[in-house]
């Protein structure tokens, strides 16, 4: 089965020689790239260098590309093989970041479009509930937090994310189960909270 | 159905997975236990409150500053490929290997030199493998240093036909 989606079209329009394809290529889709490696590390700056990398090896990957999966799998696959290379590189001390600091150097993309002005006590809630949901993110197996990632937040299939992950679609159903037993438990913290 | 066996089935339940005969069962279960239902609740709000998980802007020169690096040149991309371990293994081990041969094939034709210093034709033809062995780690290097660009070439043309081999050994961790 081929892809002829817009991301299809502009990748080989690219592969073609048009430059211009690839930048549009980047703006559609560098918030999702981004936004997979800061939950996988909650680090701006090692998310920011890791979704640029993504895009040098598509850069450079324009060649071999043919329509035989859905571009965005393709890319998703470039992005976990990117964040798993770096993890293995990756020094304790590195892992180490401020995080409400972080919260308030850069805007925050809420969920849900809110222009309420929050109450200040809103808001030490929402960052505690923020770094307790980062926490319990972070503390399961890689896989289990890649395969959460990919189905929580970028709502994909497990079908999608077994191409991805390289794996069966029963493995990713099992990660996933036990990354949800996992994360009911690191979050039983704020429930006691609330 | 006991309890053991219908927490086992509480995700699989609230993801509509079951079939319908489990389905009911886990339901009447739940309708009489309150300690699986609890189970249940905290299993859907945990999942819930995931969502909350808000994710910062990427800055707005982003694709300015990697157009510039691609423009640039692989400098920066072949930097970060160096720094992993798999290709300062790959390296390491070929640069010293390579180096290695480069000693050996020196000090062979040192002592081809030594037993027949006249013979200049001969000692061309000895020198010419020291020579290839130099050109040949120039060559290595070039290899590293395309080949993480080229693993995940590998990567994307063959999305589809990753092998149980790879997934074993991905989840061999996870399943043990
Ligand atoms: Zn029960």
């Amino acid at each position: 089965m081929d892809y002829f989606d817009e991301d299809a079209q502009l990748m080989l329009r690219f592969k073609d020689g048009e430059e211009s394809c690839f930048e549009q290529l980047v703006e559609r889709h560098k918030q999702r790239v981004f936004n997979l490696a800061y939950r996988f590390f909650s680090d701006y700056q090692q998310a920011e260098d890791i979704s640029q990398q993504v895009f040098i090896k598509l850069y450079y990957a324009k060649h071999t590309y043919t329509p035989k999966a859905k571009f965005t799998t393709w890319l998703y696959a470039i992005c976990r093989n990117t964040c798993l290379k770096i993890l293995r590189v990756k020094t304790p001390k590195m892992l180490s970041i401020d995080y409400s600091k972080q919260l308030e150097e850069k805007d925050v993309l809420p969920q849900i479009a809110d222009t309420k002005i929050p109450r200040p006590d809103t808001v030490i809630l929402d960052k505690e509930r923020q770094e307790i949901i980062k926490a319990a993110l972070d503390s399961l197996p890689e896989n289990q937090k890649m395969a959460v990632i990919l189905n929580r937040y970028e709502e994909l299939s497990y079908e999608e994310i077994a191409g991805i992950m390289g794996c069966s679609q029963k493995a990713v159903k099992s990660l996933v189960h036990r990354a949800r037993l996992n994360l009911k438990e690191k979050l039983a913290v704020f429930y006691e909270k609330t | 159905m006991n309890c053991q066996k219908v927490k086992s089935l509480l995700i699989g339940f609230l993801n509509g997975e079951l079939e319908e005969n489990i389905r009911k069962r886990v339901r009447e279960h739940l309708d009489l236990c309150a300690d699986c239902s609890r189970e249940k609740e905290l299993l859907s709000t945990s999942w819930q409150l995931m969502l909350d998980h808000s994710v910062p802007r990427v800055s707005e020169n982003f694709t300015a500053d990697l157009m510039k690096k691609i423009r640039l040149g692989q400098s920066e991309h072949i930097k970060v490929t160096f720094n992993l371990p798999f290709f300062r293994g790959l390296f390491g081990v070929r640069a010293l290997s390579g180096a290695l041969g480069f000693v050996l094939a020196g000090v062979f034709v040192f002592f081809m030199f030594w037993k027949s210093p006249s013979n200049n034709q001969e000692l061309a033809q000895k020198i010419q493998p020291d020579y290839q062995i130099s050109e040949s780690i120039a060559n290595d290097e070039e290899i590293i240093k395309n080949l993480d660009i080229l693993e995940d070439i590998e990567l994307l043309e063959n999305l589809s036909l990753l092998t149980e081999m790879q997934a074993i050994e991905n989840f061999e961790e996870e399943t043990t």
